[in-house]
């Protein structure tokens, strides 16, 4: 396992803003097929939480997932790959950007339909206690989905089992264009966990730092069989809900700016700047590495091959059969 | 160097559109993320933004024209 | 050899699979205290882990078996009635049915979910679904149809053993159905592979789940009459075994299908327009469907009891066929 310093941490946020402001591009390039949802603005979250994760574990991603797997180890050439459709992907071209599995780091599977992964998620965790894997099962999804019943029957099945899962909620405060605050029974999703009998934590989701001490409290407690957690991140998406979505405005321009001004990646390194851990020459690099990487992975990418008609049979059974 | 002007896919259902006019002319600079290409789609009107700096260099879709997601809509000259 | 019921063949399957193999464990609502027959002695001998009592909570238990299969058991759910797997069709469709698809072929699922049919005993609307079809049109799922206690083992333990998901529906109406059921011989019925049950001339009945039975007896009744019917039972209906089903009617000429389903999609529709479509030369009539009217289950046994097809409804299309 990959120690979560400071400045792994701040690598894998840069990884992730960088891959994603290049996928932004590469759509309005007409390079990416389809609609891509951005975790810009939201990288504390998913790379605090994926960063007390050993590879080993399980996670599951949702629609915007291009985040969850990077942080989870996803290799930046074969995500991008994905997106791109080609047979050098990930999921070679049959997932796409809404449903990226990297089995390799244990991101068994990213689902769209919100919730609709969580359940096989606590699977994920069941396999783990029966045959003693010691592995935990990481489960991410939106405020949004956590009105979805799948969360809800999630949340009391792993509760009965004591199952080794870890509850994570982005809340950004909006599916799509609903806001929670009209469509949550409660203030904080958090909340929710004392219904099912589990400890549940709101975080400042813009900080790294404290998203990665909750999680890794939930993913100890976890591993030491004392069953599932739930940690609410609070952030914001910066981008619109699906890059490129010409929806009216419903989110005022001053409650945008007030999270912005909470970039979690300057906010990190301000921290890391301030405390001597990191120099500014240090922080270029980190930026400059990310950047590159991306790069690379967008060449890599375009010079890759689509797939082969043939492949559609070939990948609905195990056995190669069509119908 | 030039880089393409494409149709953007708008939204998730969205498979072509046509173009209602441009908002700039050839020859004049553009700047990526300003609004170059007016849009009429089945649910909205749209504008596909510049997908980079430098020179509009050609016109390929005129108004009126339907085009695919994706699709060829200009080219753009990049220095 | 040993003579067992329906329901208990499903239990001897269970049994012997989890013998066989210990990734193999059973999941249902009230299945400790064997309600729905089919696991008796189960608990004694697997002990808890493996056979588990499910919540009612039929989202997060169908994808968390799915889950669970994914990360190395291979689990058998017991839905009780067929009826309520409607309650967890997102799981179905978008997970069940897809993760191996959308992985690229690199993920594996293999899981069982089986449940009964249960109609014609005034259980009503809810109850009563004969739901098969809907799911015939979902790729990436296998359907299995068992018309009696043999088929009941062999299909089941096909099931468990492949690495693909499968759905077993049961017939609450044959649980009666006795069989001789050949214990030393632990070969599976493969999946895809029909079984000519009866050979004839004239016409060949199609015949499904419990409207085997009555095939067959409409076929006693018929060859009073000089007319020679074949009787073919699919087992399955994805796979099917279209090669059997042509190369019956392509000797009879003559084709009707008995299916219990609601008519509109029903099975019988796709085996009726296929063979019309692949082996139209060889008819002599149109096909026949003879299936349940599109309308629920009604309550009242006065309502209810001529719903369903029936010896003489069967006997009367394949008459139709000679006109």
């Amino acid at each position: 396992m990959i120690e979560a310093t400071p400045r792994v941490l701040l690598e894998r946020m840069w990884l992730v803003r960088a891959f994603d402001e290049a996928a932004g591009r590469l759509s309005r390039l007409g390079e990416i097929p389809g609609v891509i949802h951005l975790t810009i603005g939201q990288e504390a979250a998913v790379v605090g939480a994926c960063a007390a994760l050993s590879v080993e574990d399980y996670m599951v991603g949702n629609h915007r997932g291009h985040g969850h797997t990077l942080a989870k180890g996803g290799d930046p050439g074969r995500l991008m790959a994905e997106l791109l459709g080609k047979d050098s992907g990930v999921c070679r071209g049959f997932g796409g950007s809404q449903h990226v599995a990297e089995p390799d780091v244990g991101n068994l599977i990213g689902s769209a339909v919100l919730g609709s992964g969580v359940p096989v998620g606590v699977g994920f965790a069941l396999a783990s206690q029966t045959l003693e894997q010691g592995r935990v099962s990481l489960v991410f999804f939106g405020d949004g989905a956590s009105n979805e019943g799948a969360i809800h029957e999630s949340m009391n099945l792993a509760s009965i089992w004591s199952l080794p899962v870890v509850f994570i909620c982005e809340n950004n405060g909006y599916a799509v264009t609903v806001a929670a605050r009209d469509a949550l029974s409660v203030t904080d999703v958090a909340a929710r966990a004392a219904g099912y009998n589990m400890p549940g934590v709101t975080v400042d989701g813009q900080d790294v730092d404290a998203v990665y001490g909750a999680a890794t409290d939930a993913v100890a407690r976890a591993r030491e069989g004392l069953g599932p957690s739930l940690v609410e991140a609070k952030t914001y998406r910066f981008r619109e809900h699906a890059e490129n979505l010409p929806i009216p405005p419903y989110r005022a321009e001053s409650e945008l700016a007030a999270w912005e001004a909470r970039d979690p990646i300057p906010l990190y390194e301000e921290r890391l700047l301030t405390t001597n851990v990191l120099t500014a020459e240090e922080r270029d690099a980190i930026e400059e590495a990310a950047r590159a990487r991306t790069e690379e992975a967008i060449a890599f990418a375009r010079a890759s091959a689509e797939p082969s008609a043939d492949d559609l049979a070939a990948n609905l059974y195990a056995d190669g059969s069509e119908r | 160097m030039r880089v393409d002007v494409r149709l953007i896919q708008f939204g998730m259902a969205m498979q072509e559109g046509s173009v209602l006019a441009w908002l700039a002319e050839i020859g004049d600079a553009v700047v990526e993320g300003e609004p170059l290409v007016e849009i009429e789609t089945e649910k909205a009107t749209a504008e596909v933004p510049a997908p980079a700096s430098g020179t509009l260099e050609s016109i390929v879709a005129e108004p009126g024209a339907l085009i695919p997601v994706r699709g060829l809509l200009g080219t753009i000259a990049v220095v | 050899m040993s003579e067992t019921t329906y329901l208990d063949a499903v239990r001897t399957a269970q049994a012997e699979e989890m013998r066989r193999d210990a990734r193999v464990l059973v999941m249902g609502q009230d299945l400790r205290s064997n309600v729905y027959g089919a696991a008796d002695g189960l608990l004694e001998e697997f002990g808890e882990r493996r056979v588990r009592d499910l919540p009612t909570s039929e989202t997060a238990c169908v994808g968390a078996a799915l889950g669970a299969a994914m990360c190395g058991l291979r689990p058998i759910v017991d839905m009780t009635i067929a009826s309520f797997l409607y309650v967890a069709m997102d799981q179905f469709v978008s997970q069940v049915a897809k993760n191996r698809f959308m992985s690229g072929g690199r993920l594996v699922t293999p899981v069982v979910y089986r449940a009964s049919m249960f109609y014609r005993g005034a259980t009503a609307a809810q109850h009563s679904d004969r739901p098969y079809p809907m799911f015939m049109n979902v790729p990436g799922l296998k359907i299995a149809v068992p018309s009696g206690p043999v088929e009941a083992r062999g299909l089941l333990k096909s099931a468990v053993r492949l690495d693909d998901p499968v759905l077993v529906f049961e017939d609450s109406l044959l649980w009666a159905e006795r069989a001789e059921l050949a214990l030393d011989d632990d070969e599976p019925i493969p999946l895809g592979r029909a079984h000519v049950l009866r050979h004839g001339t004239d016409v060949t009945v199609v015949a499904i789940a419990s409207a085997v039975k009555q095939a067959l007896q409409a076929a006693e009744e018929l060859a009073d009459e000089g007319i020679s019917v074949e009787v073919v039972d699919p087992r399955t209906l994805v796979p099917m075994d279209w090669d059997t089903i042509f190369e019956s009617v392509e000797r009879t000429g003559r084709l009707v299908v008995a299916d219990p389903a609601t008519h509109t999609c029903s099975a019988a529709s796709e085996i009726a327009a296929t063979v019309a479509e692949r082996i139209f030369g060889a008819l002599r009539a149109s096909p026949r469907r003879v299936t349940t009217p599109d309308v629920h289950a009604p309550f009242s046994p006065a309502l209810e009891a001529g719903l369903y097809p029936d010896a003489a409804k069967i006997s009367a299309a394949v008459q139709s066929c000679f006109d």
